[in-house]
């Protein structure tokens, strides 16, 4: 983390001090046509910060102001607007910069002249200046974006984007994760999704409690159900290219079992639907496998392997503690799970194939849940606190088995923990904001910044699953 | 890390002495269960009343109901103390982590007092230049073997492997060595270059006879023997761990490897 931001600093200083204009870089993108957005639920418009353990970086101070709209036709004008807040929202929410928007801006009397504005802009702290022209052209909306910098004047960054309206906060964000990209080598994650299981549904036919497998952007908007069971569907996982999601399924009677559906068509395929009992499913990071755990008998839960059509099924473990919630390694050599061998829960480590079992949590009495950081040194997982039956997420760095609590001290338990794909982030499931314990969450959290976002509020959702990047 | 010698002495004694308690128990059973059932043989030869059958219809079910929950309480008691092992095994992992840590301090504590008795040598030798001794900070077995690890995990094969070869040449014979050896292997695997990795998977057999990598490094041979397509070198090498290594979770996934490929486990 330390490294990347040097990074980004010495690319920023080394655009800022040496004077030496870096080339404009015009990438002409025709935004690809994607699914409509459908019933958009609210946006996670009320953030709550709360600081905890891990510095707060300086961020690069980028003043965004409104574009102008004067000469728009109304739709375009609006249309505009809607993407230059999407703008900002993601490149605050990057945790790489601090945004000034219209509200802080306004103290200032700009002049609409750049290098008369730019000492304006500089007074209330700001190094970089973005400015955006959005109209329209053929019907399809275009958008324009200079990155400035202000001491001396230079562009630093111009890109281009055309698409149609509804596609507009995609190419936001799309502007963004180049943005991010430019400033810190590694993209953004404003094109990646959240999969989580939701009961905004209410109750299935049976009266059982229905829950539904839902898809959001990583903002929390444009929440959309994937399946359509009616039934219990739970435990979404990924594919890693981000075209298919495996979760598990009460809909087939006296059996509990593993579907897979293909995110563009909604085409659902069961994948596992013997043993009775299936549960967690995790797909390898080639995609040809899948991991889950299954009630073998007796309460007994075992680690198995599939390929991902559901056949060549292989039985990893064997202990008479329950093993469960496996977790690939991005590397796809190795898994990690929740094992009760040694008598309390704690996550182990495998070979892909099951051999060298080594045992990765020592501190805590009930670590379980373990997802991988994208650089494959760290999980994290949930650890039960000392008093009580709360969660706290983790993370443990699996060279030196340390393990950091990432939440002590916010009130509430948070489980169920997973990665945004830059590893900047992760999404998990909390009560934090239930007056009754019981009204669960997904939220948003800043690794190095420790800033929490809510990013649902309908019902209640679990088990959110942070996809790969989106193409 | 050497924690299995220990489990199948555990588990010998564990089946030894489950056995012997029920297998009195049943014996003593089954011995009255024939002789009941010879008397009503008799009985019913001998054309005795019908009562007397049934009275004897009724023993033979309680004593059959006897002999079920004598064998339903062992099946409880045994799986009682394949717990009560994995718990030990468990356990017994944790010791070893802890001990291996020490050892890895004990190490690094070694080469500081080396480098110490080396500078204070070197002071003693030549009185007058005792103010600039120069130490050359010697390197954390620790740190290195963990950034090893680091770069396995995060697939940086070539600079495991590296990593894990200076290790080795650095600090011989430590409790890690095994272990580093074996990561050597799998960086190979990893790479698809299963020759390389059968030589190391081989070092483990035979430079670590107290290795608890033992049937891994066995099982991860056969593997490599088998993407090579050499199935019957493959299928020898599961057999083998199957046969050195019977009570493993290694031998089981050998069962499983055998059994997809068609081939008797036996």
């Amino acid at each position: 983390m330390i490294k990347r931001w040097t990074v980004a600093a010495q690319t920023l200083q080394h655009a800022l001090a040496s004077g030496l204009a870096l080339s404009t870089v015009w990438v002409s993108t025709q935004i690809p046509a994607a699914a409509a957005p459908q019933d958009q639920d609210e946006p996670a418009q009320d953030i709550t910060v709360v600081l905890e353990q891990g510095q707060q970086r300086a961020r690069f101070r980028i003043a965004v102001p409104d574009p102008d709209t004067s000469a728009a036709a109304p739709r375009t004008s609006v249309a505009s607007l809607d993407l230059t807040t999407v703008l900002r929202q993601d490149l605050e929410a990057s945790g790489v910069f601090s945004v000034q928007g219209p509200e802080q801006l306004s103290v200032l009397s700009l002049t609409g002249d750049r290098l008369r504005d730019a000492p304006l802009y500089q007074s209330l702290g700001n190094e970089l200046l973005l400015e955006s022209a959005v109209r329209e052209e053929k019907g399809l909306l275009v958008l324009e974006g200079r990155i400035f910098q202000l001491s001396g004047g230079e562009t630093i960054l111009g890109k281009r984007y055309r698409g149609g309206y509804e596609l507009s906060r995609r190419m936001a964000h799309t502007f963004a994760d180049e943005i991010v990209r430019y400033f810190t080598g590694r993209r953004g994650v404003a094109l990646t999704a959240i999969a989580f299981h939701s009961d905004r549904d209410g109750l299935t036919r049976g009266g059982d409690p229905r829950r539904e497998v839902y898809l959001m952007d990583y903002d929390g908007w444009n929440q959309r159900a994937v399946t359509a069971h009616e039934s219990m569907s739970m435990s979404p996982a990924w594919s890693p290219g981000s075209d298919a999601i495996a979760y598990v399924t009460y809909v087939e009677n006296e059996l509990v079992s593993i579907y897979s559906v293909d995110v563009r068509t909604g085409a659902k395929t069961p994948v596992v639907r013997s043993g009775g009992f299936n549960s967690s499913p995790a797909f390898s990071p080639d995609g040809r496998k899948i991991a889950f755990a299954r009630t073998v008998g007796g309460g007994n839960t075992e680690i198995f392997v599939s390929h991902r059509d559901g056949s060549n099924l292989v039985r990893l473990t064997n202990a008479n503690g329950i093993d469960t919630n496996p977790a690939w390694s991005p590397t796809g050599r190795e898994i990690a799970f929740t094992s009760g061998r040694s008598g309390r829960p704690q996550i182990y480590v495998m070979g892909a194939e099951g051999t060298d079992l080594r045992r990765a949590t020592f501190t805590g009495d009930y670590n379980d849940g373990a997802e991988w950081s994208p650089d494959g040194a760290r999980i994290v997982h949930s650890s039960r606190r000392s008093s009580g039956t709360s969660f706290d997420l983790a993370l443990t760095d699996l060279t030196t088995n340390e393990t950091r609590l990432l939440t002590a001290g916010v009130a509430g338990s948070h489980e169920s923990p997973s990665f945004s794909p830059d590893g900047r982030r992760i999404a998990y499931q909390t009560t934090r904001s239930s007056r009754t314990g019981t009204d669960t969450q997904i939220y948003v959290v800043e690794l190095a910044g420790g800033g929490h976002r809510q990013l649902t509020r309908q019902g209640h959702n679990w088990a959110p699953d942070w996809s790969g990047y989106l193409e | 890390m050497f924690r299995r010698s220990l489990i199948p002495a555990l588990i010998v004694a564990a089946v030894l002495a489950a056995g012997c308690v029920s297998s009195t128990d049943i014996e003593g059973l089954q011995a009255q269960l024939g002789d009941v059932q010879r008397q009503l043989l008799q009985l019913q030869q001998q054309t005795s009343s019908k009562d007397e059958v049934a009275d004897l219809r009724d023993e033979v079910s309680t004593r059959t109901q006897a002999l079920i929950k004598s064998e339903a309480d062992m099946m409880v008691g045994l799986e009682q103390l394949a717990t009560q092992i994995e718990q030990l095994q468990a356990s017994l992992g944790d010791t070893n982590y802890r001990l291996t840590q020490l050892s890895q301090q004990i190490t690094a504590t070694n080469q500081e007092l080396q480098a110490v008795r080396s500078s204070l040598g070197g002071a003693l030798a030549n009185p007058g230049r005792a103010q600039s001794p120069v130490v050359k900070p010697p390197e954390d077995p620790r740190a290195l073997y963990q950034a090893a690890y680091n770069d396995y995990l995060g697939g940086r094969y070539d600079l495991a492997i590296l990593g894990f070869r200076r290790y080795l040449e650095a600090f011989p014979g430590t409790d890690l060595s095994d272990n580093a050896t074996y990561w050597i292997g799998e960086c190979y695997f990893s790479q698809r270059k299963y020759a390389q990795a059968i030589q190391e998977f081989d070092a483990i057999v035979t430079n670590f006879q107290r290795s608890d990598k033992k049937a891994s490094a066995l099982l991860r041979k056969g593997f490599a023997y088998l993407e090579m397509n050499q199935r019957n070198q493959g299928i020898v090498q599961l057999q083998s761990v199957i046969r050195q290594y019977p009570q493993t979770d290694e031998a089981d996934l050998a069962r499983q490897r055998l059994d997809s490929l068609g081939v008797d486990p036996s």
